[in-house]
Order: structure tokens, then C-alpha cells, then sequence
């Protein structure tokens, strides 16, 4: 604990009451002010984790008790896991295309002088400040103008279509601060262009590719109004809690967004562990 | 695309034959010809943007040649890929791998070439360069000064037919670098590898190589032995790029058996015949440019000096500033004739400094003079950036 720092010449024994307080206040304020902006961004989070443990009835708005049913059978309601498993399925394929296509657009742009190559930069830019109601309602209109069934894979093209954009602008960052001449250097060292791109620059630039991936990911798995266009029958999670919100969510809902959550969270923890335990050694 | 063939195996000299390089109008290289004899330790001695960098590159197959060929030996490399060529260098910024350990580091091009002792071959290079305790680390956890060792071990385990050295020391600070300097003519003298280095530093260059061209605007100005090259400039460029030198107008008057005379404001001066840069012309009636260097002057208190030299080469003046240095103290003298002329004394004796305003003269064997051509520039590549970027 941090103290106020006396003068040990001019400090007087005792201070008034007020004082004591304003300077009690003066140095733990910022500590205040974390405290309750933590507490602003986990409080629904911790809302929805402890609501997973509710005996709910028909609604999910009131607590009745707790119980371990809805984390020991998360299937339990209908749809949940059957929409579940659409957006992990949905977000794994939207997430392996949208990666491999957003990475070889980067390295295009950040290696190779081209026609176009600014402007391609500048639309790259586009979907992500394009509000997702316009996204997703043209690309309704496409669909249906070129006479595509909607479904399970209108929404991975439309999941991988604002994921290349993220995608692009992560492993970008990564690659620009790359130094060309390691790639040069490992020429110099007789690797030709592929064994270079395989040894030195993939590995060099996997950690910005795994972190457009995740967030490639964790975009589609939680993207509702451009899926809500485009999906037709096809139910995603954040579609059936949507729409279950208004004759209750069950609770299993909130044992899958708890989960989610724990899971996430275990995944920083680890890249975190690692990541010190690799600086180290 | 270009003809690309695979020599990797070829050995000799280092022929580089009308070399030429451009970027859109600027001419980088202009029409290079250059013997590198094999085993040798070449310098590339010149300042920012004067080619020398680019050369090299185009040695190491990361530039492709405007026009003009490159060989070792008789095998053409003019075209051939990076990692088909004998060539490997130590660049500027070391370019380690990162992501690899040490000892992955150098093993790297062995690897690539399917070597069947890589283990011994790493540890024994990196016994050369004395860092065999820290294979298994990472190159973030090096100082600046093993990186470069790394990295000239990583270049050096492959026995290559040139190496080539971008500024290697560049980033060191001085002490460190004048200890590698002596390190890199151990190991080149060891190993018997032609070494290619390119640099801006004069000292470093004299110090270390058998040979050094000094590069000027894309074009060799001159070559030879650092000692060469320091007593005999042939371009005022050379005279000044390497160390110093005052350059003083004067005209050709005649000769006298093996000197040639002349004169300027200041008076008459001979210097030998032997010592006129090649293709001067030194008829009586001509413009030329007389060199001495600051530390073959002699400089003496005018008022207890005794009569003039015999030999003529003197002049008289005021000294416009002195600067202690420690070893030596530098002074500029303004002649009568109008000149400033810089001047080295070896601190002899303590307390023997002349104070500006003070009237002396200035006098020089006359074997220690050089001509050059009057055209020139007397000042070329006397205030030249020394910034290590290129």
C-alpha cells in the first residue's frame, strides 16, 4: 500500500480531520476509479455466471434457487446446443478461409508495389466502417437477386466476408514490423523463396495470424444482424438467445455464454503463461 | 526472368566487369570494374550513397545488375538466386533470426544445404568468434557486440568463396568496435576467406584491409594499399576522404632535374616528379593543386627560427586557431599569401603551444608534397556526411 509521502522536516504531528480524508481520498482515487469501471464492464458477466445457476421456470428474470441441473445438462432447452454447434461450425470455417485469404492480402500489400495497391488498402478499410444493417441487408439483396438459398452457407460467406477486413489489418501490423532483410538474410543462406517463407517469415508472423484468427473468430461467433439477413432457417446462437429473448432465455443459454467466457479467458491466461515461461527460457 | 544458374561451388577471384546500376535516373553503380583476388580482405571505402552498398548487394544477388557481370572465378553469378551464389554476408543490423536459438542461427545455411556435420561445424564457428555458452540462446538476449560475432559466425560456418561485411560495426560504439576491428582480421587471416567490407569509416577501412577502393558517385576514384592511398591521392576527393589534407592552388613554373617548380602567393615550392597524380600535366604555365598533408608540416616560432630551408617549400603566417587534443594539437594557419593551412604538432614537449596570433612558419620536405589537377575541387569529400545509413 502506497501511503502519502511526508516531508520528514516540515510535516505537522497532527492533521484535521478533513484533511486525513481529502488526502485518504487524494491518493487511492484512481484505485476508486478502477474499481468501479471493472465493476461497470464485469457486471453483466457476472450477471449472466450467476444466473446460470438459477432453478429457473419458465423465465430466467427472477432467482429461485440455486442449482447445478442447467451446467450438468447445458442441452437441456430446445435448440440451444443445436444452434450452438451451427456457430462453432460457422465460426471455425468462416475463421480458416477469412484468415488464409486475409493473410496473403496483407503480405500483397505490405511486399509488392502494385496498380491499385492504395486504393485496395483504402477499401480493405470499408467493411469495418460500413454499419452491419447495410452489410447485411445488400447482401440480402444480392443473395436473392442471384437466386441463392439462404442458410448454413449464405452466413459463412457473409461471416467470412467482414472477417477478411480484421484479418487484413492485424496480420498487417505484424508484417510492417517485420524486417525484410531477415527474409533476405535466410537467402543469403541458401533457402530458397519457399523454405525463407516456411522457416523464417511464417513463423516470424504466426502470432499476428493466430491473433486475427481468434479475432476472426470470435467476430463471427458473435455477429447477430448480418446472420439475422442472411440465414434464413438457420439458427446460430446469438440468433436463438435473440430471439428466445422475448418468452425468456433459458438458462442454458447463460451456462453456454458463462462457459464461453471461462473459456476465453483460461486461453489468455495460457498464451500469458507461455509467452513468460518461452521469455524466459 | 532472368537466367539463374547454381554455382555455389565456385572459387577464385571476384571479377566484376562493367558493373552497372540504376534506379530510374539515378545512376547507383556507373560501369564497375573491379578484381577482388581471392583471400584478400577488400575495403569498399566511400560515403552515404555512393554506391558502395549497392555493389555490394548486387555481390550478394539482392539487386539485379542494369548491365554488366559478376563472377568468381569462371563461374558467371551476374543472375544466378541469393543461395546459389558462394557469397554470404554480415548485414548492417546483424538480421538474426529471432525466433531461432544461437545455435539454429548458424546452423541455418548448413542446413538448408544438407551438410553432414552440422553440429561440428557450428560449434567449431562458434568457438572462432568465442561464443560457444550462449548456442542455446536467443538473439534478444545478446549484446550488440555478440550479435555481430553471431551473426559473422553465421555467414563464416559455410565457408563461403566471398564474404561480404554491410557496416558491420556501424552500430558498435567506438571501443567495442576497434576491438572487433582487430577480431575480423584475426578470423579473416585464420580462416583465408576473401572478405568484402563496406564501409564508411577511413580508419576502419586502413586499419583492417590489404586493399581499399574509395567509391565516390558510383564510380572507384582510387585503389590500393591503405598506405597507397593515404601518401599518394590521386583526386582531391581520395586526399580528402582519407584524412585530411590541405590543397593549395599553384601554378607549374618549370622543372629542375626531377622536381617540378611552381608558385602561388605564398612563394615557391618543388615537389618530385614521382610524386605527380598520374595524367597530370605539369608543363610550366599549369594550374595544379599542391597536397601536404597536416601531420608532415613542420611548424616553428617565426621570431627564433632561423634562416629559410634551403629547399623553399616554407611559408609564414599566423596561427588562426589551435585545438588540443591530447596527443597531437591541431592548428589552422592563415599564410600571408591567403591560405588556411592545418597543421598536426605531436605534443613533444608540455607547454610548447603556440597561441592563436602567434607568427610562424610552416615548412615540409618536399617528398612529402603531392600534385594533383587543378580542376579539381579542392574541398571534394573533405565535409562529407558520415552517417553509417547508406
Amino acid at each position: 500500500m502506497s501511503a502519502v509521502v511526508e516531508s520528514p522536516v516540515a510535516a505537522p504531528r497532527k492533521l484535521s480531520a478533513p484533511t486525513r480524508v481529502w488526502r485518504w481520498f487524494g491518493s487511492n482515487v484512481l484505485r476508486l476509479y478502477a474499481v468501479i469501471a471493472f465493476a461497470y464492464l464485469l457486471l453483466p458477466v457476472v450477471y449472466t455466471f450467476v444466473f446460470s445457476f438459477n432453478d429457473a421456470g419458465k423465465s430466467n428474470l427472477v432467482w429461485r434457487g440455486f442449482t447445478l441441473d442447467n451446467w450438468l445438462n447445458p442441452c437441456g432447452a430446445p435448440e440451444v446446443c443445436g444452434s450452438l454447434l451451427n456457430s462453432l461450425a460457422i465460426g471455425f470455417i468462416a475463421t480458416a478461409i477469412a484468415t488464409a485469404l486475409g493473410t496473403l492480402i496483407a503480405l500483397s500489400l505490405v511486399r509488392y508495389r502494385f496498380r491499385g495497391r492504395s486504393s485496395t488498402n483504402l477499401l480493405i478499410f470499408l467493411p469495418m466502417a460500413t454499419p452491419e444493417v447495410v452489410l447485411g441487408s445488400s447482401l440480402l439483396a444480392l443473395f436473392l437477386n442471384l437466386f441463392v438459398p439462404l442458410g448454413f452457407w449464405t452466413i459463412v460467406v457473409a461471416h467470412i466476408m467482414f472477417c477478411i477486413s480484421f484479418v487484413v489489418v492485424t496480420v498487417k501490423a505484424r508484417l510492417a514490423s517485420l524486417d525484410p532483410r531477415l527474409e533476405q538474410a535466410a537467402m543469403d543462406l541458401y533457402a530458397n523463396e519457399r523454405e525463407a517463407f516456411r522457416r523464417i517469415t511464417l513463423p516470424l508472423l504466426a502470432p499476428g495470424i493466430a491473433a486475427a484468427a481468434l479475432l476472426a473468430f470470435s467476430l463471427s461467433f458473435d455477429d447477430f444482424i448480418i446472420t439475422n439477413f442472411n440465414s434464413g432457417q438457420v439458427n446460430t446462437f446469438p440468433k436463438f438467445v435473440y430471439v428466445s429473448a422475448n418468452r425468456g432465455i433459458p438458462p442454458q443459454a447463460n451456462v453456454i455464454a458463462s462457459a464461453m467466457f471461462i473459456i476465453s479467458l483460461a486461453i489468455v491466461l495460457i498464451a500469458q503463461l507461455v509467452g513468460r515461461a518461452r521469455r524466459k527460457g | 526472368m532472368a537466367r539463374s544458374t547454381d554455382v555455389t561451388q565456385a572459387d577464385g577471384d571476384l571479377t566484376l566487369t562493367n558493373l552497372t546500376k540504376r534506379f530510374g535516373d539515378f545512376t547507383a553503380v556507373d560501369d564497375l570494374v573491379l578484381t577482388v583476388p581471392q583471400g584478400s580482405f577488400f575495403a569498399l571505402l566511400g560515403p552515404s550513397g555512393c554506391g558502395k552498398t549497392t555493389t555490394l548487394r548486387m555481390v550478394a544477388g539482392l539487386e539485379e545488375p542494369t548491365a554488366g557481370s559478376i563472377a568468381i572465378g569462371d563461374a558467371d553469378i551476374t543472375y544466378s538466386r541469393p543461395y546459389q551464389r558462394p557469397v554470404n554476408t554480415v548485414f548492417q543490423n546483424y538480421a538474426l533470426f529471432p525466433h531461432l536459438d544461437i545455435y539454429e542461427n548458424v546452423a541455418f545455411g548448413l542446413r538448408r544445404r544438407k551438410d553432414a556435420e552440422v553440429d561440428r561445424k557450428v560449434k567449431e564457428a562458434l568457438e572462432l568468434v568465442e561464443l560457444h555458452h550462449v548456442m542455446r540462446r536467443k538473439p534478444g538476449q545478446l549484446s550488440g557486440g555478440q550479435q555481430q560475432r553471431i551473426a559473422l559466425a553465421r555467414a563464416i560456418v559455410n565457408r563461403p568463396a566471398v564474404l561480404l561485411l554491410d557496416e558491420p560495426l556501424g552500430a558498435l560504439d567506438l571501443k567495442l568496435r576497434r576491438q572487433m576491428q582487430l577480431e575480423l582480421k584475426r578470423i579473416q587471416t585464420e580462416v583465408g576467406i576473401t572478405f568484402i567490407h563496406v564501409t564508411h569509416d577511413q580508419e576502419e577501412a586502413m586499419t583492417m584491409a590489404d586493399t581499399v577502393a574509395v567509391m565516390n558517385a558510383g564510380v572507384i576514384e582510387q585503389m590500393g594499399s591503405p598506405i597507397d592511398l593515404y601518401e599518394s591521392p590521386n583526386t582531391a576527393f581520395v586526399a580528402n576522404f582519407l584524412g585530411q589534407s590541405n590543397l593549395l592552388p599553384a601554378t607549374v613554373t618549370g622543372a629542375d632535374g626531377d622536381d617540378v617548380l611552381l608558385s602561388d602567393a605564398d612563394g615557391a615550392f618543388r615537389v618530385p616528379r614521382a610524386r605527380v597524380a598520374p595524367g597530370v600535366d605539369v608543363s610550366a604555365g599549369r594550374r595544379v593543386l599542391v597536397g601536404v598533408r597536416p601531420e608532415k608540416i613542420h611548424a616553428e616560432l617565426l621570431a627564433t627560427a632561423g634562416d629559410a630551408p634551403s629547399h623553399g617549400n616554407f611559408v609564414e603566417g599566423t596561427v588562426a586557431s589551435a585545438l588540443f587534443t591530447g596527443v597531437s594539437t591541431q592548428y589552422e594557419v592563415a599564410t600571408r599569401g591567403g591560405d588556411v593551412i592545418g597543421v598536426f604538432v605531436q605534443n613533444l614537449r608540455p607547454g610548447a603551444v603556440f597561441d592563436p596570433g602567434t607568427a610562424v612558419r610552416l615548412s615540409w620536405d618536399a617528398g612529402f608534397a603531392f600534385i594533383l589537377d587543378g580542376s579539381e575541387d579542392p574541398n571534394a569529400g573533405a565535409h562529407v556526411d558520415d552517417e553509417a545509413a547508406d
